[in-house]
């Protein structure tokens, strides 16, 4: 999209609209504003979709999501149901699998991938949280629900050590304080007892 | 002691007057010239877009890493630089 037809005021609406925080558009500054402006429809790209898609595959999300609620399959298993229901995104399927390949399929995080491949495979941020919802409680959150989705997808995009790793390396090394700290002996106040 | 440079120290310790842009903390030789060629030859039309930007952090590193090429630690340091002198200054 071509910012360099807009008169400085379309360039300022432009920029609450993506609620850039910015000062008066002008001569300097024009450029600055015209490349965020560039970088936020970059990066809504992805999460743009059209409204019939979203009803499909919002039950497709509920149904898989409800199944993988119900046991904790292992990794294979996992797979072949998304193989089989996600016929029709065959074309991300590549994606799909490096995506599994490095993640664990521990129950909590079934959550993160679907939102995460939805969200990769045009899928705007609401379908996504709507199904989250609907797994987790039938009434409808509108304000909270759509932001957790969002957070933990771009947080995780920009990990480089995945949060399971973090987790269990801080769970054993409070595990190993722990551990130190027990077994520490009370010395006695007198270095002579024993001797005595 | 505070764990700012000369430079900082000398810019901010008076109105700026006319210094040029390699007075701003930060900014050397080959920074300076390449915002001198954009226009911005003295240190006060880049307090200018300071001014402009809001005084905000992100958007002015920004615009120098975008105006002259400067990494994160040299815009970093130029907008400490002028915040502080717009503290006592303006």
């Amino acid at each position: 999209m071509n910012f360099s037809n807009k008169t400085d005021k379309e360039i300022a609406e432009l920029l609450d609209q993506y609620m850039i925080k910015h000062g008066p558009v002008v001569g300097s500054t024009r450029k600055l504003y015209e490349k965020k402006l560039h970088e936020a429809l970059e990066s809504n790209e992805g999460k743009k979709s059209s409204p019939l898609k979203t009803i499909y595959q919002e039950e497709e999300e509920e149904i898989i999501l409800t199944r993988s609620a119900l046991r904790p399959s292992p990794k294979s298993e996992l797979y072949t149901d998304w193989e089989a229901r996600t016929t029709e995104m065959d074309h991300h399927s590549a994606y799909n699998r490096k995506q599994y390949s490095t993640e664990p399929t521990g129950h909590s995080f079934k959550y993160q991938e679907v939102l995460r491949d939805y969200k990769d495979e045009s899928q705007p941020i609401r379908s996504s949280s709507a199904t989250f919802r609907n797994v987790s409680h039938s009434k409808p959150s509108h304000v909270t629900a759509p932001v957790k989705p969002t957070t933990i997808k771009d947080s995780q995009d920009k990990r480089y050590i995945p949060i399971w790793l973090q987790f269990m390396v801080f769970i054993l090394f409070a595990g190993f304080l722990y551990y130190v700290f027990t077994n520490m002996e009370v010395t006695p106040k007198n270095p002579f007892e024993h001797i005595n | 002691m505070s764990s700012t440079s000369q430079k900082h120290r000398d810019f901010v310790a008076e109105p700026m007057g006319d210094k040029p842009v390699t007075a701003l903390s930060g900014i050397g030789e080959v920074l300076g010239k390449k915002l001198e060629e954009q226009g911005f030859d003295k240190a006060y039309v880049v307090l200018g877009q300071f001014l402009i930007l809001r005084k905000d952090d992100d958007l002015f590193i920004d615009w120098l890493k975008d105006a002259c090429g400067a990494n994160s630690k040299q815009a970093l340091l130029c907008y400490s630089c002028l915040k502080e002198w717009c503290d006592a200054f303006l």
